[in-house]
């Protein structure tokens, strides 16, 4: 039950070690629609999502030599870059917003050929996670998705920082159990128990 | 280190979420090298959101791509092509005349695609939507396609949990009191990790709890209560457990087993 990879993301990380260009082919066709639908989630415009996610390619391949297998999965780490740099593309976009009012609103979604419809990737693990209670959904949503640290997801929900952390917990273990990994255990046990 | 505090304290979620000190950061991946069920932990928790990720994905759009492959170029090759766009500059002579004509031998030949642009706008648009539809269906596929390769490598890592060498696997039956009852334990006893499975078991009465025992040298060790649980849940592990046993309480459990349903012993 030790470390936990699957064999592209060992794959990716082996081509990303070797500076080989093909990692961030595969790093796109395998997490570019998850990480997109994080930044989507932290800067709500098309047209800046897409430069953020340009952006956070070129952090990943710049940074390829940092990442280190023993301090998680490529996604977790992929996850933080991603997060970090839509907060960042967020409040530099405020910054220019503050001094040039009409810079984000003009180009949010007015060009019909660059806004397209978010998809929902796939309808059915979605509909799993829609059991969720929402008082998880909530704050794994501003934790993970929006980056908030936990002082200002405490803030955000008007709970204690001790509250939110162990609330935090919870929601993780609860998205566990519904996501059903435990489940195909039991699956396996009963299995095993019937030969 | 109790290492059920230590997981149960949250820490290892605020790891994964990227919400500690760089100094807490290197405590966790020093614990997590050490402790074999904290690693085990961090990572289904990894795996976890990640999948959570992967059901709010949005696919972005197809020119993307290029444009990151692009980006990447430029930044692996800066100097050559710098080099390269220098020398046409250089050369002058019969090049430069050459630059001068260009805009009137460009002019036509825009203003021509230009128009063939115009009356193949409307089409294009078509095949863009078409591609656009494709493009996602791929993306839906290949999301897809990653959901189940983890799901593999998810059973593969329960089947060798429950086939390693060091697993030993305790069936509990009902007594008669609860026939027909059937739980299992799963000891690893390398990794120290337990898990317990309720395969068969009925609702306890209102205000009623089952409780968990080991049971060590005829003494039996209090593993907690539960709500049945329909996946295995981890639970302690006692060492140099003979037997397990589980107990009806009042909610809450009691300090002694006072009525014992269901039992097993460990083979030797």
């Amino acid at each position: 039950m030790n470390k936990k990879h699957t064999n592209i993301e060992d794959k990716i990380v082996a081509l990303l070690k070797q500076g080989d260009k093909e990692a961030i082919v595969l790093l796109h066709e395998y997490y570019s629609p998850a990480l997109y639908g994080i930044i989507l989630r932290i800067v709500f415009s098309e047209v800046l999502a897409q430069e953020v996610l340009q952006d956070v390619f070129i952090k990943v391949w710049k940074n390829s030599d940092k990442y280190d297998s023993d301090k998680g999965k490529l996604f977790t780490w992929l996850a933080q870059i991603t997060r970090n740099a839509s907060k960042d593309a967020l409040r530099s976009s405020r910054y220019k917003q503050d001094n040039k009012t009409d810079m984000l609103a003009d180009n949010v979604g007015n060009d019909s050929s660059l806004s397209h419809v978010p998809h929902i990737a796939d309808s059915g693990l979605r509909k799993t996670i829609d059991s969720l209670d929402k008082k998880y959904t909530e704050i794994i949503d501003l934790l993970y998705f929006q980056g908030y640290s936990h002082s200002e997801a405490a803030k955000e929900l008007n709970i204690p920082v001790g509250t939110l952390k162990s609330r935090t917990r919870k929601a993780i273990l609860e998205l566990r159990r519904i996501l059903g990994n435990e489940l195909i255990i039991t699956l396996l046990i009963i299995l095993i128990n019937a030969n | 280190m109790n290492i059920k505090e230590y997981i149960a304290s949250g820490i290892l979620e605020q790891y994964v979420l990227g919400n500690l000190s760089s100094g807490e950061e290197r405590e966790v991946l020093t614990n997590a090298t050490q402790y074999p069920e904290i690693r085990t932990e961090l990572n289904a928790i990894e795996t976890a959101l990640e999948q959570y990720t992967m059901s709010n994905a949005v696919t972005p759009p197809p020119g993307l791509k290029d444009d990151i492959l692009k980006k990447i170029d430029e930044i692996s090759s800066v100097r050559p092509k710098r080099e390269n766009e220098e020398k046409p500059g250089k050369s002058g002579g019969g090049l430069a005349k050459l630059l001068a004509w260009l805009p009137y031998i460009l002019l036509p030949l825009l203003l021509v695609s230009a128009i063939w642009g115009y009356f193949g706008y409307k089409d294009n648009k078509n095949t863009e939507k078409v591609s656009r539809e494709l493009g996602q269906e791929l993306t839906d596929c290949r999301v897809e396609r990653k959901r189940l390769q983890d799901k593999i490598e998810f059973y593969r890592t329960a089947i060798q949990f429950v086939n390693n060498e060091n697993t030993r696997t305790v069936a509990m039956n009902g007594n008669k009191k609860l026939l027909g009852a059937s739980t299992t334990i799963h000891t690893n006893l390398a990794s120290k990790i337990t898990y317990f499975a309720v395969n068969k078991l009925p609702k306890p009465p209102k205000n009623m709890q089952y409780q968990l025992w080991a049971i060590v040298d005829n003494t039996p060790v209090n593993m907690g209560v539960f709500d049945i649980p329909a996946d295995p849940i981890a639970v302690d592990y006692i060492p140099n457990a003979q037997a397990y046993a589980i107990s009806l309480e009042e909610r809450g459990g009691a300090a002694e087993p006072n009525d014992v349903r269901v039992f097993g012993s460990v083979e030797f």
